[in-house]
């Protein structure tokens, strides 16, 4: 039997322009939690070309934990990021298997609250952890509407 | 204009804009997180933020005597005030502070107008000397 989809990987599906750098296996060990499976991808290294870059942590932790928030909507309605914090604590090398692990923590007054973090999946390294918050339904106005 | 170089850099398509401190993200497809609404992705801005900090940080510290080992994001915080749209992304960056083994620097970005933010942060970078 296949596994159920959760609604993220439909957000995320190969029709989506992240997905075309980095494949991302979603596994949902039980409710509130979600798990996405990287490779470290080369096109995110930094400065020495072996490392990656701080920034591709801070991207995953935000798909993921947005994603971890999808994944408890009642209805299916969009969400935006309202803020990030991301801790760094060690950069795995280009090709190195990596897991994001994310636990919805609650929502009160229309907002998300997720924790997530980023190991190294040989030996469970700790590479990032983060706290994001996110606001259930987006705004209908966005910059384009008062700027053009 | 020059680009910071890295990878993410190039992905991200970061250069430097004239105006000393300030950065310009050039939109591009991948870079979208909502493709319906057509926004820019939490992740892109964030990574945006930080990398514009590490290479202000480098350049000011360079300027100041010798030039680091290494600098990179110990911690970031990124407020998300607006809506992005699929357009291009400006970040201004001021260090706050540079001690002998950190940095914090405060990023602002906007898109058409300076003046509606779209995103900001504070990112701490550990400087590797």
């Amino acid at each position: 039997m296949n596994e159920p989809v959760h609604p993220a990987q439909l957000l995320f599906s190969e029709k989506h322009p992240l997905t075309s750098v980095f494949d991302m296996r979603f596994v949902v060990p039980d409710k509130q939690r979600l798990e996405i499976h990287v490779e470290a991808p080369a096109a995110f290294a930094g400065q020495d070309g072996e490392r990656i870059h701080t920034g591709f942590a801070t991207l995953l932790l935000d798909t993921a934990m947005g994603s971890c928030a999808i994944g408890e909507l009642k209805k299916a309605q969009p969400i935006a990021t309202v803020k990030l914090n991301v801790n760094h604590l060690f950069s795995p090398r280009v090709g190195e298997p990596l897991v994001c692990n994310t636990v919805y923590d609650g929502e009160e007054n229309g907002i998300a609250y997720v924790s997530g973090n980023i190991r190294r999946v040989k030996d469970g390294r700790l590479v990032s952890t983060a706290i994001g918050t996110f606001m259930i339904g987006t705004a209908t106005r966005s910059i384009r509407e008062k700027t053009g | 204009m020059s680009a910071p170089a890295s990878k993410l850099a190039e992905w991200l398509q970061v250069e430097t804009a004239e105006e000393d401190g300030c950065y310009r993200l050039a939109f591009a497809e991948h870079h979208l997180g909502n493709i319906w609404i057509r926004s820019l992705h939490g992740g892109v801005s964030g990574s945006f933020i930080e990398l514009c900090a590490e290479h202000e940080a480098v350049k000011t510290i360079e300027t100041d005597g010798q030039p680091p080992l290494a600098v990179f994001a110990s911690s970031s915080s990124v407020d998300y005030l607006r809506v992005t749209k699929d357009a291009d992304l400006y970040a201004r960056c001021r260090i706050v502070r540079t001690s002998r083994r950190l940095c914090v620097v405060d990023v602002v970005c906007w898109q058409d107008d300076e003046t509606l933010p779209v995103v900001r942060g504070t990112v701490t970078l550990k400087i590797e000397r």
